[in-house]
């Protein structure tokens, strides 16, 4: 399965998210495949990062921020692998573009604040842009860094105003704000690899990837 | 079974279809700033240009002239032209 994280706003998590969603299936014994579709490379920095502390199990990562070279290399590597994992940078590029055209699902994290709720209609009109020359993109917003306590009327609303907007479906397993998602994302590793362990945040990343695939 | 289904509407189809995804991909803010397919040295791409021999020998007295190379001459003249615009037979272009 390709899937892309991406949101045309920066800062709502999309690369911590990715590193996390890709070691997790990693972990699971699929074999992985990050393409880190953002000029920055900081999912390619935090995969050499692992790669260099010799952490297992091992993965494939490749950053390509050139939309055209990111779709040609995808179709021609991506039947070697069991799951794509894209992290596509923070505005509308080529590269955000060419992995929507290829992705199964997309996924679109956004923080419970104003300005992240505002910038949905962009990503949406892009999704609506690639469904019409393409079938079957799916495509989820997912709350991100959502305030810690379970009853954060910030996080309902957020969630709410998710409705109004037709491209996406809500995926009720929100991933909170904690600092071991961080922190793990920074050593190159995912939550569940991270000691001290965070039963919370583990908790979180598995719901989200048992909804993913 | 000897005779072929025609292919021609799903080529057709298929070819349509490329042509939006490669408009929809380069239809991005970030498009135009990738570079010319070709040689890079550095931050420069290199180019093969030819001129008439007796250009290059003005231009090569112009270069000796203000001290500077002769890819430096010609990188600025392009620069004014491309910058300031051309003048030709007196008409702005």
């Amino acid at each position: 399965m390709i899937l892309t994280i991406g949101n045309t706003k920066g800062g709502v998590g999309k690369t911590t998210l990715a590193v996390n969603i890709a070691i997790a299936r990693a972990i699971s014994g699929r074999d992985v495949w990050l393409v880190d579709a953002d000029r920055q490379g900081t999912a390619q920095m935090a995969i050499s990062i692992r790669a260099e502390s010799e952490h297992q199990p091992g993965l494939a990562c490749s950053q390509y921020a050139e939309g055209a070279l990111l779709r040609s290399q995808v179709k021609q590597q991506g039947h070697k692998y069991d799951d794509i994992i894209i992290d596509a940078g923070g505005r509308d590029s080529t590269a955000l573009r060419a992995a929507l055209v290829l992705s199964d699902v997309l996924l679109v994290p956004f923080q419970p604040r104003s300005y992240d709720v505002w910038a949905l209609s962009d990503i949406a009109a892009l999704v609506d842009e690639a469904r019409s020359i393409r079938d079957s993109l799916r495509a989820f917003a997912i709350l991100n860094c959502a305030d810690p306590s379970m009853t954060s009327s910030d996080n309902l609303e957020a969630a709410a105003a998710v409705a109004d907007i037709p491209q996406f479906d809500y995926l009720p397993t929100p991933v909170r704000r904690r600092k071991s998602f961080a922190n793990a994302a920074g050593q190159g590793l995912a939550v569940l690899e991270l000691h001290p362990k965070d039963p919370k945040a583990i908790e979180e990343l598995n719901n989200l990837v048992l909804a993913l695939f | 079974m000897t005779i072929t289904r025609p292919k021609a509407k799903t080529q057709l189809f298929n070819a349509t279809q490329e042509i939006a995804t490669t408009d929809f991909i380069a239809g991005a803010p970030d498009a135009g700033t990738t570079r010319p397919k070709g040689i890079q040295k550095g931050n420069k791409q290199q180019i093969s240009l030819t001129m008439s021999p007796a250009l290059l020998i003005k231009v090569d007295e112009l270069a000796e002239k203000l001290g500077l190379s002769r890819a430096a001459i010609i990188n600025m003249a392009v620069y004014r032209a491309v910058e300031h615009g051309l003048t030709i037979d007196g008409l702005e272009k």
